[in-house]
């Protein structure tokens, strides 16, 4: 479990932005995994079923969650539909190359957590999980169009946090 | 220049010989030099969105996994002996033993078979009387839950019919009005309250 228990948290942590319920769902995909004990004891996929089981328990908690709340709250923001536009992003004048490569983690991973869920969820998925934009649609029970434009917005936003908090040092051109 | 001035007239004096001064030369090349430097700032500012992708990309992909609580290993241990120390009649069906789903399956079958039974002889005309009778004479052992349940079916049929109808979609009406009303409430507090900040 020792071996497994950071990448397990991690991808419960980026993908629902909380570190409680990450931590929640951690636990869940430790108990299942006991569960399955003898055939994961030997397997030499045991880490990408762990992966697997984390992610898939945080999309139902995200999605359960969402359901739950969409009578009460506008989680559709339709003036972020439609088809793709021209990125306006101002890249950094100045780069903070002194900045301590821990506290910059640190900017990134808080940047990620501050992104709207519809933002976040894809973002991760295609970035960490190496997810393809179908396959995201498919899971997020969303259209292709919409898990593009989500990503694309998702990238301004969380660059724009970046450079505000002044955790980038590199600039677009690298 | 009048050797005295007052401090007004000092002032619109310099005024005028400053503004009367002629705009001054540009250096040579500096149109060009100002021309590149726009060009340059503005290809800098401006992200494709490959360039983006990338950037986003490079950045995350950086990032180490994050440390795990100390207290998720403690949990798990907890929980996966809260569960080992839990009776399986308190567990999902999923965790029953076989013999037991196997007898619950066949119970269940036979009470269901029963019921579309009872249901069907009913349907076709049959003396309710003269089934619980029968009932009762094949299966003596379950004479008084039978029992049972005809006093239970005739005490709530008699209760209801004591209720006059008015009374009944009245209440029901009511309810169904109060659940509407606490829940429109419960949205518009959290639209104010909570989304709001």
């Amino acid at each position: 479990m020792r071996n497994y228990q950071d990448m397990v948290y991690s991808t419960a942590v980026r993908l629902i932005g909380n570190e409680t319920q990450a931590e929640d769902i951690a636990q869940e995909v430790f108990i299942k995994a006991h569960e399955h004990f003898d055939n994961l004891r030997t397997s030499p996929s045991a880490g990408g079923w762990l992966k697997t089981v984390a992610t898939n328990l945080s999309l139902n908690h995200i999605s359960r969650y969402k359901k739950r709340w969409s009578f009460f709250s506008d989680l559709v923001h339709r003036d972020e539909e439609g088809g793709e536009k021209e990125v306006e992003f101002a890249a950094p004048d100045t780069f903070f190359a002194g900045v301590d490569s821990s506290e910059r983690r640190e900017w990134i991973e808080r940047a990620l957590e501050k992104l709207p869920d519809h933002q976040r969820v894809p973002l991760v998925l295609y970035h960490f999980e190496d997810m393809p934009y179908e396959d995201i649609a498919k899971k997020t029970r969303v259209s292709l169009s919409k898990v593009k434009t989500d990503i694309l917005r998702g990238r301004e936003a969380l660059a724009k946090i970046l450079v505000r908090s002044g955790a980038s040092h590199e600039s677009f051109e690298n | 220049m009048k050797p005295e001035m007052t401090p007004e007239e000092l002032e619109q004096f310099i005024h005028r010989e400053l503004r009367a001064l002629p705009a001054r030369k540009a250096p040579p090349g500096f149109e060009q030099r100002l021309q590149a430097a726009v060009e340059a700032r503005l290809a800098g500012r401006t992200a494709t969105p490959e360039q983006l992708e990338q950037f986003v990309h490079r950045a995350l992909r950086a990032l180490p996994p994050r440390r795990a609580p100390h207290s998720l290993e403690s949990r798990v241990l907890a929980a996966i002996e809260h569960q080992a120390a839990v009776a399986w009649y308190h567990k999902s069906w999923a965790y029953w033993p076989a013999a037991v789903k196997a007898a619950f399956l066949a119970v269940g079958t036979g009470v269901s078979g029963a019921a579309i039974t009872a249901f069907y002889l009913f349907s076709q005309g049959a003396d309710p009387g003269v089934l619980t009778d029968a009932a009762g004479e094949r299966f003596a052992g379950a004479a008084a839950l039978i029992h049972v349940f005809r006093w239970m079916a005739s005490y709530t049929s008699e209760s209801f019919a004591s209720i006059p109808p008015l009374w009944l979609y009245g209440g029901l009406a009511f309810i169904a009005a109060m659940y509407a009303a606490f829940f429109g409430l419960g949205a518009a507090a959290y639209r104010t309250l909570y989304r709001n900040n």
